[in-house]
C-alpha cells in the first residue's frame, strides 16, 4: 500500500496539502472506495473534537461515546449524500468545512490554553 | 446518556449520591497527606470513603491503611498501570467502580475521595468522576509553578500549596505564588498548609465540609 504514486505526487505538489486533500490522497492510495474515505472524514470531524471536549472541558468519557454511538446513522447518511453526484468519483467528493479546519488548528496552536497539537 | 444505552453508572445530576471530591497533583506534593488529613478531621463527622491511585502499587492505600485515620475497608485501590490522568479523565471506568463499590458497600456515604497518582500540571479530573476537585502543589516545586498555569491550577474548585515550612529553605515566596495564583485563578480560592506542622489541615477540612453540606443540600435523594 505504502509507498504509492499518488501520494508522492501529492508530496512534491503540495508539501502540506489541506486535511480533505491529503485524506482523500490516503484513502485513495489504501484502496479505500469514495464512499469510505467520506465515512473517514465524516468519523474525523465528530471524534475529534469529541476526545478534545473529554480531555479539555473534563466532559464524561461515557456520556461523549454514547452521544457518538448514538451519531453511527447520521454519519453514514452524511456519508451517503457526499457520493450522491459521485459519478465524477473522487473529484465530486465534497469539503465545504475547508480550509476552516486547518485555520481553527492554527488559531489553536497560538492559544494560551490548550493541551495538545496534533 | 443517549436514548439506547443502558448504563449502570449512577445518572450525571447525581441525585441522592455522596459528594464526590477528586484531589490531584504533582508527584510528592503531599496529596496522600492531604486525604489523610481530611479522614482525621471529618472522619468523626461525616461517613467517608476514599479511592487512591497508584501506577504498580497500591502504596498509598497501604499508607492510609497503617496511619489508622479511616476503617481500613473504606479505602480501596486503583492500580492505573499507565499515566494516572487517563484513569481520572480519559477512561475512567476502574475509578467509577471503585467509588461505587464504596457506595454499594457502606452507603451512603457523605464523601468519597479520589486521590490521583502524583501527575504533571494539566491532569484534571473528569466531571464524569468528580463533582469538586482539590489541586495540590508545594512550595519546594518551585514557586513559579502557579504562574505556569495550566488546568490543575486554574480551574481546580481549590487550590492548596502545601509545606510552606519550606519555603524559607527552598527560597520559594509565598506572595509570589498567591499573587500568580489570584491571576490565573480568579475568584476561585487557595490555600496553604503545612500538613506536617498542621497534621489536622483544619482550613482544607472547612472548605471541604462547606461543599459537602451544600451539595447535600442541592442533591438530596427524590422523595419517592
Amino acid at each position: 500500500m505504502w509507498p504509492h504514486p499518488v501520494l508522492d505526487d501529492l508530496a512534491d505538489l503540495i508539501p502540506s496539502p489541506h486535511h480533505p486533500v491529503a485524506l482523500g490522497a490516503a484513502a485513495y492510495a489504501a484502496g479505500a472506495t469514495p464512499e469510505e474515505a467520506a465515512l473517514a472524514a465524516a468519523y474525523h470531524a465528530i471524534t475529534g473534537p469529541a476526545t478534545a471536549a473529554v480531555r479539555l472541558l473534563g466532559l464524561d468519557p461515557v456520556a461523549v461515546h454514547a452521544l457518538l454511538a448514538d451519531l453511527t446513522p447520521d454519519l453514514t447518511a452524511v456519508a451517503a449524500q457526499a457520493c450522491l453526484p459521485t459519478s465524477g468519483g473522487w473529484e465530486s467528493l465534497p469539503a465545504y468545512s475547508s480550509p476552516a479546519l486547518d485555520l481553527l488548528a492554527e488559531q489553536h496552536a497560538q492559544a494560551e490554553v490548550r493541551l495538545f497539537i496534533s | 446518556m443517549g436514548a439506547h444505552h443502558d448504563d449502570h453508572h449512577h445518572a450525571p445530576d447525581g441525585r441522592g449520591r455522596a459528594l464526590r471530591l477528586g484531589i490531584g497533583g504533582p508527584v510528592g506534593s503531599g496529596k496522600t497527606a492531604l486525604v489523610a488529613a481530611l479522614c482525621r478531621t471529618l472522619g468523626p463527622s461525616l461517613s467517608l470513603g476514599v479511592v487512591t491511585n497508584d501506577i504498580y502499587t497500591t502504596e498509598d492505600a497501604d499508607f492510609l491503611r497503617r496511619a489508622g485515620v479511616l476503617d481500613q475497608e473504606r479505602i480501596l485501590a486503583v492500580e492505573t498501570g499507565c499515566c494516572p490522568h487517563t484513569a481520572i479523565r480519559d477512561d475512567i471506568a476502574a475509578n467509577l467502580d471503585a467509588v461505587e463499590t464504596l457506595e454499594h458497600r457502606f452507603g451512603p456515604l457523605d464523601l468519597v475521595i479520589v486521590e490521583s497518582g502524583g501527575d504533571n500540571l494539566t491532569a484534571t479530573f473528569s466531571r464524569g468522576l468528580a463533582d469538586r476537585q482539590i489541586f495540590v502543589l508545594d512550595v519546594s516545586g518551585g514557586d513559579k509553578v502557579p504562574r505556569k498555569g495550566g488546568p490543575g491550577v486554574t480551574t481546580a474548585d481549590l487550590l492548596v500549596v502545601n509545606k510552606t515550612d519550606l519555603a524559607p529553605m527552598v527560597g520559594a515566596d509565598l506572595g509570589v505564588m498567591a499573587r500568580d495564583a489570584a491571576k490565573v485563578r480568579g475568584e476561585r480560592p487557595v490555600l496553604f498548609t503545612s500538613i506536617r506542622q498542621e497534621p489536622t489541615a483544619a482550613t482544607v477540612a472547612e472548605w471541604v465540609s462547606d461543599q459537602v453540606h451544600a451539595w447535600s443540600h442541592t442533591h438530596a435523594s427524590p422523595v419517592s
